[in-house]
């Protein structure tokens, strides 16, 4: 008989896409004791809660606190609005819970710090979820070890995602009227694109960079020392009218000399006939490769096929196993985070230094 | 009709005497080969040419004998030499009355050619983000990081934004010489990102071009161009790269339109002169870290 610890997870709002929550509920070591929420969210977030609550079987509580005090848990899922998630994370570590947190660390830099404080001081875990462990990232990682490829030189992301947001952009907007960011990632749950969940926009850069920028940590060990981007409101309407990026273009240097760039972007669907352009290009000393992202996959295709189908399936991910499998690890101080408080928070002062550079036009360094 | 010297080491040049009259048979008269500027005098003592196209390995000997040149209408010069005789040809370009035109070569690579191409279809909406990879063997460029390489690519950007470059951000490495990174901003507000890598190795090659515009993207890539090739000693991808292959059709059917070329097409010829001013919004000068 198996003689390791079960951990207990309490979901701190389930209002976007639910792929953590599925994560922990299929882990064999761990396991979903109940969902909880402040009380005084609106009704869609309660609705949501309770959704995911049911369709699980265990209990949904409106009231955070009262959940850390009658479940034995060890540890929190935050996928919350952004704009919540450090709010949320810092409750549960004061309870002496570790925390996995969806993408953005936050939407405000002070809040990211914050958190990083309650992590320290608390003494407890922090993953912020990632695809660090997809099978074509721990394949680049093995081929620079085993093929001798040297130092790495240069390191690039391009991260275009292909679904839509809404309208495309349009200079002839015929009612005049903005697009409220909220209502569109609310509308947005149904086919999973909803990333940018809450009341404050938020472009792809602090949606989605952590994913790229993760890729640079987890390969290189290395940090970004200054920045220079530029970005626009290219291709969604819904971004055009809350002033937030769709596309931006990063240049980078980091602090052991590394030149990079990450080109991101939410391009439509009418750009890429699966999820996306997702590629890594790197040169080292003794080489160079180029590594396409979700591969290995298979293509399916059929009469009938609905447009929404996936056309490739990804194959061999055990990403999601392996994020918990680590989790667990740092808990148990066996591993290092893979994407931990430290680096979360480095990720959040280069978007940050990204938005203000792109701003001003001129490079910004990143305070280390 | 327009006679040609064309001197050159590269064997599809060579071959391009052969054929030029066959799809040309109006525009261009005879056309030689010839292996050093000494043929003309030498071997061609008749042979009347108003233009000599010069091909990849051009050495100093050829410009030191300024009034021999002196008698072309037209010269073209590969590129990337302009770096290293630029002062020479700048002189030479004041004996032979402005008739120095600079040659894009690259723009007439297969991708390229067939992106711009397709570009010109507006299927793709506005130009965002121009992505560019170009990973080279020695053979093809000595070095990345000299002013007319950052010409070259910037001309590449340029041609893809369809408009100037307003700013421009050159990192150079600090742990690989022959690396060069460009971040280009377009008065039309796309960004081209360009990586540039010269390296010892044979296998080296490699090119990828990703162009994302507001109604749908361009991906002309080298990774999605691979051949799978087993023997009894293994497995390996060989790369059917038609990045460093021209057509020399297209080059010519421009050729044919000079001295009159007009319209789009005139845009890989540059008179020497303006050749600085044609590329930037703003003048470039190259160390570690410009940001404009």
């Amino acid at each position: 008989m198996s003689t390791e610890k079960f951990y207990n997870c309490i979901v701190l709002s389930m209002v976007k896409h639910d792929y953590i929550g599925l994560a922990i509920e299929a882990h064999p070591r761990t396991k979903l004791v109940a969902v909880a929420d402040d009380a005084d969210n609106p009704s869609w977030v309660h609705e949501r809660n309770l959704e995911f609550a049911q369709r699980h079987n265990i209990p949904y509580i409106m009231d955070v606190e009262k959940a850390f005090q009658d479940y034995s848990a060890d540890f929190v899922v935050i996928c919350s609005e952004a704009e919540r998630h450090c709010d949320l994370a810092v409750r549960a570590a004061n309870f002496g819970l570790s925390i996995i947190s969806d993408k953005p660390m936050s939407n405000r830099l002070s809040e990211c710090e914050r958190l990083f404080h309650s992590v320290k001081t608390n003494k407890v875990k922090y993953m912020l979820w990632n695809r660090n462990y997809l099978p074509a990232l721990l394949k680049t990682k093995q081929i620079l070890t085993d093929r001798n490829l040297g130092p790495i030189n240069s390191f690039h992301v391009d991260f275009f995602f292909s679904k839509d947001s809404g309208p495309p952009k349009s200079s002839s907007n015929q009612s005049g009227e903005k697009i409220d960011w909220l209502s569109r990632q609310i509308e947005a749950h149904a086919d999973g694109s909803d990333g940018g969940v809450g009341n404050e926009p938020m472009g792809e850069l602090m949606i989605e960079g952590c994913y790229p920028l993760g890729y640079f940590h987890f390969i290189t060990n290395d940090s970004v020392k200054s920045v220079f981007c530029s970005s626009l409101t290219h291709f969604h309407q819904v971004n055009f009218d809350n002033g937030v990026e769709d596309l931006a273009a990063l240049s980078f240097e980091s602090v052991g000399g590394i030149l990079g760039s990450v080109a991101i972007g939410r391009i439509g669907a009418h750009s890429h006939p699966n999820i996306g352009e997702i590629r890594l290009h790197i040169t080292c000393q003794n080489g160079s490769i180029v590594i396409a992202e979700p591969r290995p996959e298979i293509a399916q295709f059929y009469r009938n096929q609905s447009i929404s189908d996936y056309k490739n399936l990804r194959i061999e991910n055990f990403n999601d196993l392996l994020l918990v499998s680590n989790f667990i690890g740092c808990i148990e101080g066996s591993e290092t985070g893979v994407l931990n408080e430290d680096a979360a928070l480095h990720i959040s002062k280069v978007v940050d230094a990204c938005l203000q550079s792109s701003k001003i036009g001129m490079q910004v360094l990143v305070s280390q | 009709m327009h006679n040609f010297y064309i001197l050159s080491s590269r064997k599809n040049f060579q071959n391009i005497s052969k054929i030029l009259p066959l799809y040309h048979p109006n525009k261009f008269g005879q056309t030689y080969f010839i292996q050093s500027l000494n043929s003309i005098k030498k071997d061609l003592p008749n042979f009347k040419s108003e233009v000599l196209f010069l091909g990849d390995v051009i050495r100093e000997p050829v410009f030191s004998d300024p009034y021999l040149l002196g008698n072309f209408s037209l010269i073209f010069i590969p590129f990337s030499i302009y770096e290293k005789e630029k002062d020479v040809l700048l002189g030479l370009n004041d004996e032979i009355k402005n008739n120095i035109h600079i040659y894009l070569e690259w723009r007439y690579t297969c991708y390229l050619k067939n992106t711009l191409d397709l570009l010109r279809t507006g299927n793709f909406g506005h130009c965002g983000i121009n992505r560019l990879h170009i990973w080279m063997n020695k053979s093809y460029c000595s070095s990345v990081v000299s002013k007319s390489n950052i010409y070259r690519l910037i001309d590449i950007a340029n041609s893809i934004s369809i408009s100037k470059a307003r700013s421009i951000l050159v990192m150079k490495s600090k742990i690989e010489k022959n690396f060069l990174q460009i971040h280009c901003l377009h008065e039309d507000h796309s960004t081209s990102l360009i990586s540039n890598f010269v390296s010892d190795s044979q296998y080296s090659n490699y090119f990828s071009l990703t162009i994302v515009g507001s109604d749908g993207a361009i991906y002309a890539d080298d990774h999605q161009n691979m051949h799978l090739v087993s023997t009894n000693y293994g497995s390996n991808f060989e790369v059917q790269s038609p990045f460093n292959e021209y057509d020399l059709l297209d080059v010519f059917n421009d050729l044919s339109l000079f001295p009159n070329n007009t319209g789009s097409r005139i845009i890989p010829l540059i008179n020497l002169p303006n050749l600085e001013k044609s590329f930037l919004a703003k003048e470039l000068t190259l160390s570690p870290i410009n940001v404009y």
